[in-house]
């Protein structure tokens, strides 16, 4: 079964939890400690570049990241697409990148283009009929009918509710897998997210942490992606390592050159340096046997 | 405009350079927002974040892609990692002008048999001295400009042990290479050994490694440092927020705006809020 199907199998059962990662390393690392499947986030991607997520990084830099990604993991990966990238043929030629990139899913928002983070103010919608029919497009432009497409709203924060929940019932009319209404900052927020729509049958996604995962569940929520963990977790420990290096003028050794000095794998095992060494006998690299 | 050499250059006239390692746009502008006056950009880091062992199996083009957002982050100097040159004495010149197009500072080159692998594994293996002096000879030929960084870099103590790797450092010194990288240092009596031997000879040296703190190396005579938890500190960091939320069954961390504003900053939103404001339309 693919990847695609696969996802869609496990929405069935139940939530899907998805951490956010922003390369193939953290990917690995999302696999390794038993989660089910991973979040590719645009924030993170941009981050790794050097950018602020503000729609400068380009469907190809995604693409190429997912890549490696979907390489790097077995798993379902829920991917991160922007406007699309553009206008509805744009939208076209980003599905087919993400599939053939080996992604299972991805949404595509309604901003106008150049986006914003969900979360960063001065945000601005295009017109919801637009965005139908870039949905509808997306839909059309699968070549793998399970892939499955999330239409994204960013109406709540620059209109309000009322507008955020007639375009999450348009994206999902237009045939919409899944619903993300994105800047859910509040308590209240996620409980009428989830009172207007998850609990009255259209199946949504939620990007936060308010609620464990049970609780999302509970709440109707088919998947919820955590996008800022990888992020967070870099920033304060590459900040605080360089903070102890200007303190004290060395870092820790043992994190340093082979990852966590506690139980698990290391960075080496996690890529796969074992298997090189096997490989290395198996094909005899070393031409010992000639010797 | 100014040769990023040519900074890291005057840097190392002034005294030893502390480069952090660095293994994405990120990391670099975290390292640079807390004073880093160079990154090092890791080989070892740039296959990780595509998924790969540090054996030889990244591109010379994905290395340099990577090391373009490094050096778009940060205005500091960036000293890199460019493996055995990815090839013979010609990928090698190849590979030092899509460095130096790519604004590196500085670059390192060293003489295992290609593919490589990373300097603290097991089972490395040296191409002949001399073939590796011709290497150094053909980047140095290379460069475009003359304060373009050239670091030659030898694998040889683990495989071949001291003796060897000094003739190594001393021969490529003599054949024109800017600074000597001796790597794979494990221990403080090998440290001892590149100062007496290589440092305190006269011969500019690059240090990989925290077996000291940073001002003991550089009394040591070093004129780079390359240190710092890099992509492995990241890996374990990640590795523990995963396990956290596991035991939270999907509790993320609190929503930190402090933290949110932090990060937006040191990749430039403020910025781009006065950009939006200085070239609006009236109608916008």
């Amino acid at each position: 079964m693919g990847r695609a199907a696969r996802l869609r199998e496990m929405m069935e059962r139940g939530l899907v939890l998805a951490p956010g990662v922003y390369n193939a390393l953290f990917a690995k690392a999302v696999e390794s400690t038993g989660f089910e499947a991973v979040y590719v986030t645009g924030f993170g991607t941009a981050a790794r570049y050097g950018y602020p997520d503000v729609g400068l990084i380009t469907q190809s830099e995604m693409s190429q990241n997912l890549r490696h990604i979907c390489r790097a993991t077995e798993l379902p990966v829920v991917a991160d697409a922007d406007t699309g990238y553009g206008n509805i043929i744009n939208v076209r030629r980003t599905v087919r990148e993400y599939e053939r990139a080996g992604v299972a899913g991805f949404h595509i928002e309604d901003q106008v283009f150049p986006k914003k983070c969900g979360f960063m103010e001065g945000k601005a919608v295009i017109p919801m009929e637009e965005h139908v029919q870039k949905v509808k497009a997306a839909l059309d432009a699968r070549a793998n009918p399970d892939t499955v497409i999330i239409a994204r709203t960013d109406a709540l924060a620059p209109n309000g509710w009322e507008d955020a929940l007639a375009r999450a019932r348009a994206y999902r009319e237009a045939g919409a897998d899944l619903i993300f209404v994105d800047g859910i900052r509040t308590l209240d927020e996620l409980d009428i997210y989830s009172k207007e729509l998850a609990l009255k049958g259209i199946p949504c996604l939620y990007n936060g942490g308010l609620v464990a995962a049970e609780d999302a569940q509970r709440m109707g929520f088919k998947i919820q992606i955590l996008a800022g963990l990888s992020l967070a977790a870099v920033f304060k420990s590459a900040t605080a390592a360089m903070q102890e290096l200007n303190a004290s003028g060395i870092t820790r050794q043992t994190v340093a050159q082979f990852g966590p000095p506690e139980e698990g794998e290391t960075v080496n095992d996690i890529l796969g340096v074992p298997e090189v060494y096997e490989l290395e006998q198996r094909y005899d690299i070393k031409g010992e046997t000639a010797q | 405009m100014t040769h990023p050499g040519a900074k890291l250059r005057v840097a190392m006239a002034d005294g030893m350079v502390l480069a952090p390692f660095v293994y994405d746009g990120f990391t670099a502008r975290i390292a640079a927002s807390q004073g880093a006056q160079a990154v090092y950009m890791t080989g070892h880091g740039t296959s990780a974040q595509i998924g790969l062992p540090d054996v030889g199996l990244t591109s010379m083009a994905e290395m340099v892609a990577n090391l373009g957002y490094i050096v778009n982050a940060v205005d500091v100097p960036v000293v890199a990692d460019a493996d055995t040159g990815y090839g013979n004495a010609i990928n090698a010149q190849r590979t030092v002008r899509e460095y130096e197009a790519a604004g590196a500072a500085a670059m390192h080159l060293e003489d295992q048999v290609f593919p490589k692998r990373c300097g603290f594994f097991e089972g490395k293996e040296c191409v002949p001295m001399e073939e590796h002096v011709q290497k150094i000879r053909a980047a140095l030929d290379a460069r475009v400009d003359p304060d373009m960084v050239i670091i030659a870099r030898t694998d040889a103590v683990a495989p071949n042990g001291w003796d060897d790797a000094i003739q190594r450092a001393e021969a490529y010194r003599l054949a024109g290479a800017d600074l000597v990288f001796v790597d794979g240092i494990k221990t403080l009596d090998d440290l001892d050994i590149y100062t007496t031997r290589l440092v305190e000879q006269g011969i500019p040296c690059l240090y990989n490694g925290q077996l000291q703190p940073v001002p003991e190396v550089a009394s040591r005579g070093f004129k780079v440092m390359i240190t710092g938890g890099g992509h492995a500190l990241s890996y374990a960091a990640v590795r523990q927020a995963l396990l956290d939320l596991k035991v939270g069954g999907g509790i993320g961390e609190p929503r930190d705006t402090e933290r949110f504003n932090a990060t937006t900053s040191l990749l430039g939103l403020p910025e781009i809020y006065e950009l939006e404001q200085r070239y609006a339309t009236e109608n916008a």
